[in-house]
């Protein structure tokens, strides 16, 4: 069985992107559009591994993630950071709500499965 | 999706968010600065980063990493946000939108190093800091993917090489690594059996796990962690000592303020290397590196690490000895972690309050979330097109009911009344669907605003009412070509120059207002400016000398007005780049009539004037008012009609051979014979008994339809001709009646242009 | 006339295009129907539909062999009357007549013949280029000719049915 991927970012581009390659890596992909969105896809999906944007409406990457670590089943699932923001402030937060990795945009969709197969179980 | 269609999905994004920043510009500039706002304009601007990084589309990147840096000073510090400051932002947002446009349309790079200069001095971007964003750019050109902890183990390397004649260990040649995970390790989702994994395709791993500070099952607490690992990854020469550290601190970078770390490098023949690395050196060389992007400020001290250290190390790395030392390796993989795993289960169970906590907290977003989604406007459109089919099989079946005599009251009748009342309700639902606020077309409308006041010197300042007031969006792609006119015209002509307006006791700055509403079913857009208002001594004479009124013609102020309406009218004193020549209101005119809509002016001299303009809801459905004539059913647009009348014996006179034409009031307009115009029938010979709509047409035009009668007015489904067929002249469209039958809609001012003008001249001249 | 063949079912009456590897003998199916004593045809692949004669809405402006438009379900369907088209004497609509619905790139248009007549399979060697003809009009109108035992029928070259602009105006 293929490992489900959850995407959440707020751009229709990116989300696609994501979707687009990540599906031809042979991953499942379900996608959301901010950390609202994400935590309902979250338990509809039960993914193996989250990636999710921090700059988002509603809920942001930072909230979601916090939001995730507080559920109480699927906690521990990994969640990597995809931004286009490295500023290591970002980086530390994100890393201190509970995030298991970064990857900084523009990806590669090579890295970027490579990455996602790091934290997958 | 394939990467063509993500990149067209890319596209129309950014449109969405070059709207978003217009109006939040604006919203910045009237209503004054607020964080949410703020946040918003920077997220649109990141959004079109972020994808235009995805497809390395490198202008568009550096531009909006520009003007990114920009927008994070005022996010910063919104006391940041002077309104000079916020009017070059609107600027730099004209200039991002035609990058974007120009990217897209693959067409010739815009020029954008003047206003990036004026963005980088405006907002006092530091050398440093505008080294950063060309970094930043140059990975993206040279390495379009980048992922930031490949970066961090580039420091380690350099760091590592002063380390290396330390210390002196026992055990087995190979990587030795000490690993001591945290809590929080697990917590952030990690598993130390993936670490493991990756170490594994260095070499071969042998792995111990010390189960030492293990405590009695009673004492153990969930949350923490009580296991370390001793690794040694044997390369067998493979890697040298300094890039075998780089790749392990690689893999240990995302753990690496989540653990105890140390890595030490034995020699294969005995020869040992002290430990390189320990945790804080990690953490220097993650600072470090980030520091040579200049990003380095004033951070908050990590929970775990000394933030003195870090930095020393990065400066010069201090030679820290290793926490623990290896213990002998074990032949044996580390087995399953079960008590490291065992928290994960248990850790909400022990706060329970927390976890109520966090799980209404998303519940009440959710709401929010589900406000929009986005439809693939194909299957909106045959939603509407099957919403017509509704409402013209709703007619069938309501003539037929009626044909059979069943009387209204009756349960037939009753129903079918629901019927159509339920019709009607899912006609405006559907319709209401593919509504668009006219927002979008409001915002690109002050980018005219400024545009004009460069051109002309002009102070105008550009306010909006009503811009969510939503319409079809056939009718907002047709709204922004005389909506640019007349905003052009209200500046170029309407709103003085600031000496004069200062001279007259007015502010400098004029204030020109959009305005939509609703109004009986249909959306009526006012510009209101508060300019000199309409010189109609000017207008009147510049309508003689073009013939466009008699001199004996006696017409009212507002007549007069709505005379800049009429083809080749220009009032302006100078020729402007801006309004251009000769393409005047009677342009607006005709692509608002062509629409459906009408516009007209009034003015008050001195104090401004308002340009109205009404226009259907939908280009989907008219109101049509069903004629016949020459045994043909047809429809005329409600829209186009002034009034209807019946002829009388004597009303109409021949002028010169042919031309019929008829009085009405103190005007003659002429007679247009529709059965005999559109070949479906022979002359009249006699008009007497006709009935007459006054239809209007384009450029000032008004003619007298004459038909056989008017059966009634209803709505009507319109549907295109050209699409199976080609277009026909006097014909706008076709539709379908309650009797399955085909009817077709004219187009008055068509068939007036038909008719000739010969008619117009002659009025003209008659007044 | 009652001939309401469907093109869905006409696959059914002739089965032998099921060749899955796309065989060397793969033929095409033809409609063949008639006007007046004259048999022509078209390709089964541009027909969308045949129905029965139904009143047209006349068009102003426009050339005598445009018959008018029809409600085809919600879409307006001009139709052609193929006789006065292809230069014979133009037909008188009725009841008797067919319009057989075809498709040409994104238009859809309404032929009015006398009547449906065939489905054909018509292999490779049976279709001919079309001869020259006295009558260079209808010559344009046809694109090749299929030739089956004693039967010749020239197939109608759809897409210079619907007139061009230019043609339009003329008339």
């Amino acid at each position: 069985m293929s490992k489900k991927v959850l995407a959440v970012d707020d751009s229709r581009t990116m989300r696609e992107m994501l979707r687009h390659s990540l599906s031809a890596a042979g991953f499942d992909v379900t996608l959301a559009e901010d950390g609202a969105d994400g935590l309902i896809k979250l338990k509809e999906s039960d993914p193996d591994v989250v990636i999710t944007d921090i700059n988002m409406p509603v809920m942001d990457g930072f909230e979601f993630i916090e939001n995730v670590r507080k559920l109480k089943e699927l906690n521990r699932v990994p969640i990597l950071v995809l931004s286009t923001e490295s500023h290591p402030d970002k980086k530390r937060r994100a890393q201190q709500a509970g995030a298991t990795g970064w990857i900084v945009k523009p990806f590669d969709p090579e890295k970027l499965v490579s990455a996602v197969h790091r934290v997958s179980p | 999706m394939n990467l063509d269609e993500i990149k067209e999905t890319f596209f129309i994004e950014c449109a969405d968010q070059m709207v978003e920043l217009e109006t939040g510009l604006n919203t910045l500039v009237t209503d004054g600065v607020d964080i949410e706002t703020v946040n918003s304009v920077f997220r649109a601007v990141h959004s079109v980063k972020g994808g235009a990084g995805a497809f390395e589309l490198t202008n568009l990147v550096n531009f909006a990493h520009v003007f990114e840096n920009a927008l994070d000073i005022i996010r910063v510090d919104l006391g940041e946000a002077t309104d000079s400051r916020l009017n070059l932002l609107l600027r730099a947002a004209d200039v991002l939108n035609d990058i974007v446009v120009a990217t897209r349309d693959e067409g010739e790079p815009i020029e954008c190093a003047e206003i990036t200069t004026e963005l980088a001095q405006a907002f006092d971007i530091s050398e440093v800091e505008e080294d950063d964003p060309d970094d930043a750019i140059n990975n993206f050109q040279a390495v379009p993917i980048s992922i930031m902890d490949l970066d961090l183990g580039d420091g380690g390397d350099e760091d590592a090489s002063g380390d290396f004649d330390l210390g002196g260990g026992d055990g087995a040649p190979g990587f030795h690594v000490s690993f001591e995970p945290k809590p929080g390790l697990y917590l952030n989702g990690h598993d130390p059996q993936k670490l493991f994994r990756e170490l594994a395709e260095l070499g071969s791993l042998t792995a111990t796990c010390d189960v030492d500070k293990m405590p009695v099952l009673s004492a153990m607490n969930p949350d923490d962690n009580y296991l370390s690992w001793s690794l040694v990854v044997d390369t067998d020469g493979e890697l040298d000592s300094n890039t075998g550290e780089g790749k392990i601190t690689e893999i240990f970078d995302w753990v690496s303020t989540e653990c105890e770390l140390s890595i030490s490098y034995h020699a294969a023949e005995g020869g040992a290397d002290g430990p390189s690395d320990n945790f804080d050196d990690f953490i220097g060389d993650d600072l470090m590196d980030i520091g040579e992007e200049g990003e380095v400020e004033g951070e908050e001290a990590p929970a775990e690490a000394d933030l003195d250290a870090p930095l020393e190390g990065a400066a010069a790395p201090e030679e820290t000895p290793a926490e623990e030392t290896p213990e002998a390796p074990m032949a044996e993989e580390t087995p399953e972690t079960p008590i490291a795993e065992a928290p994960t289960a248990e850790v909400v169970e022990l706060k329970p309050a927390e976890a109520e906590e966090t799980k209404a907290a998303p519940k009440k977003v959710v709401k929010k979330t589900a406000q929009s989604i986005r439809v693939d406007s194909e299957r909106v459109d045959r939603l509407i097109n099957l919403m017509g089919e509704l409402v013209i099989n709703e007619a069938m079946l309501a003539e037929r009911i009626t044909n059979t005599g069943v009387a209204l009251g009756s349960e037939v009748g009753v129903a079918m009344a629901e019927l159509q009342s339920l019709t009607r309700e899912i006609q405006n639902g559907v319709m209401a669907i593919r509504a668009q606020p006219v927002k979008p077309v409001f915002m690109r409308m002050s980018r005219v605003v400024r545009e004009v006041c460069s051109a002309t010197g002009k102070k105008a300042v550009l306010e909006f009412d009503g811009e969510n007031t939503e319409v079809d969006t056939t009718v907002i792609e047709g709204l922004s070509d005389p909506l640019t006119h007349m905003i052009r015209n209200a500046v170029d002509h309407g709103i003085e120059s600031p000496e004069v307006r200062l001279a007259a006791g007015k502010p400098a700055q004029g204030v020109v207002k959009l305005v939509a509403m609703h109004a009986s079913g249909r959306i009526v857009i006012e510009i209101r400016d508060d300019g000199a208002g309409i010189n109609r001594e000017r207008v009147l004479e510049m309508a003689l000398k073009k013939g466009i009124v008699s001199p004996e013609a006696n017409l009212t102020d507002n007549e007069i007005d709505n005379l800049i309406f009429a083809a080749g009218f220009s009032t302006a004193e100078t020729i402007t780049d801006v309004s251009g020549r000769g393409v005047g209101m009677d342009v607006v005119r005709q692509s608002v009539q062509s629409l459906g809509g009408r516009v007209s002016i009034t003015s008050t001299p001195g104090h401004g004037s308002v340009f109205s303009m009404s226009l259907p809801l939908t280009l989907a459905i008219l109101d049509g008012m069903i004629v016949k004539e020459a045994d043909q059913t047809l429809v005329i647009p409600v829209s186009s009609v002034l009034e209807t009348l019946s002829l009388q014996e004597g009303d109409v006179t021949t002028l010169g051979n042919e031309d019929k034409v008829m009085q009405l009031r103190d005007k003659l307009i002429p007679i247009v014979d529709v059965g005999y115009e559109l070949g479906f029938a022979k002359k009249r010979e006699t008009f007497t008994g006709g009935t007459v709509l006054v239809v209007e047409g384009e450029k000032d035009c008004v003619g007298a339809f004459v038909v056989d009668s008017i059966m009634e007015q209803q709505q009507v489904v319109i549907k295109s001709l050209e699409s199976n067929y080609q277009r026909i002249s006097g014909i706008a469209a076709a539709t379908i009646l309650g009797n399955g039958r085909i009817a077709l809609i004219l187009d008055a001012a068509d068939i007036l242009s038909l008719h000739d003008t010969d008619a117009n001249n002659n009025l003209a001249k008659t007044g | 006339m009652t001939d309401e063949t469907t093109p869905e079912a006409a696959p059914a009456a002739a089965p032998t295009k099921v060749a899955p590897t796309g065989a060397v003998t793969a033929t095409e199916e033809y409609i063949t129907f008639r006007i007046r004593d004259q048999e022509f045809c078209v390709e089964i692949t541009s027909t969308r539909e045949i129905r029965g004669w139904s009143n047209a809405t006349r068009l102003p402006h426009s050339p005598d062999y445009l018959v008018g438009v029809i409600n085809l379900r919600g879409t307006i369907l001009p139709i052609i009357d193929l006789s006065a088209r292809l230069g014979l004497e133009p037909s008188e609509p009725s009841e008797r007549h067919v319009i057989i619905v075809v498709q040409v790139e994104e238009k859809i248009f309404g032929l009015l013949v006398d009547a449906v007549s065939d489905i054909l399979d018509v292999g490779p060697d049976q279709i001919r280029q079309v001869p020259e003809m006295n009558s260079s009009q209808a010559k344009e109108f046809f694109k090749r000719v299929i030739v089956i035992e004693e039967r010749i029928i020239c197939e109608v070259a759809l897409d210079l049915m619907i007139p061009t602009q230019e043609a339009q105006q003329a008339a």
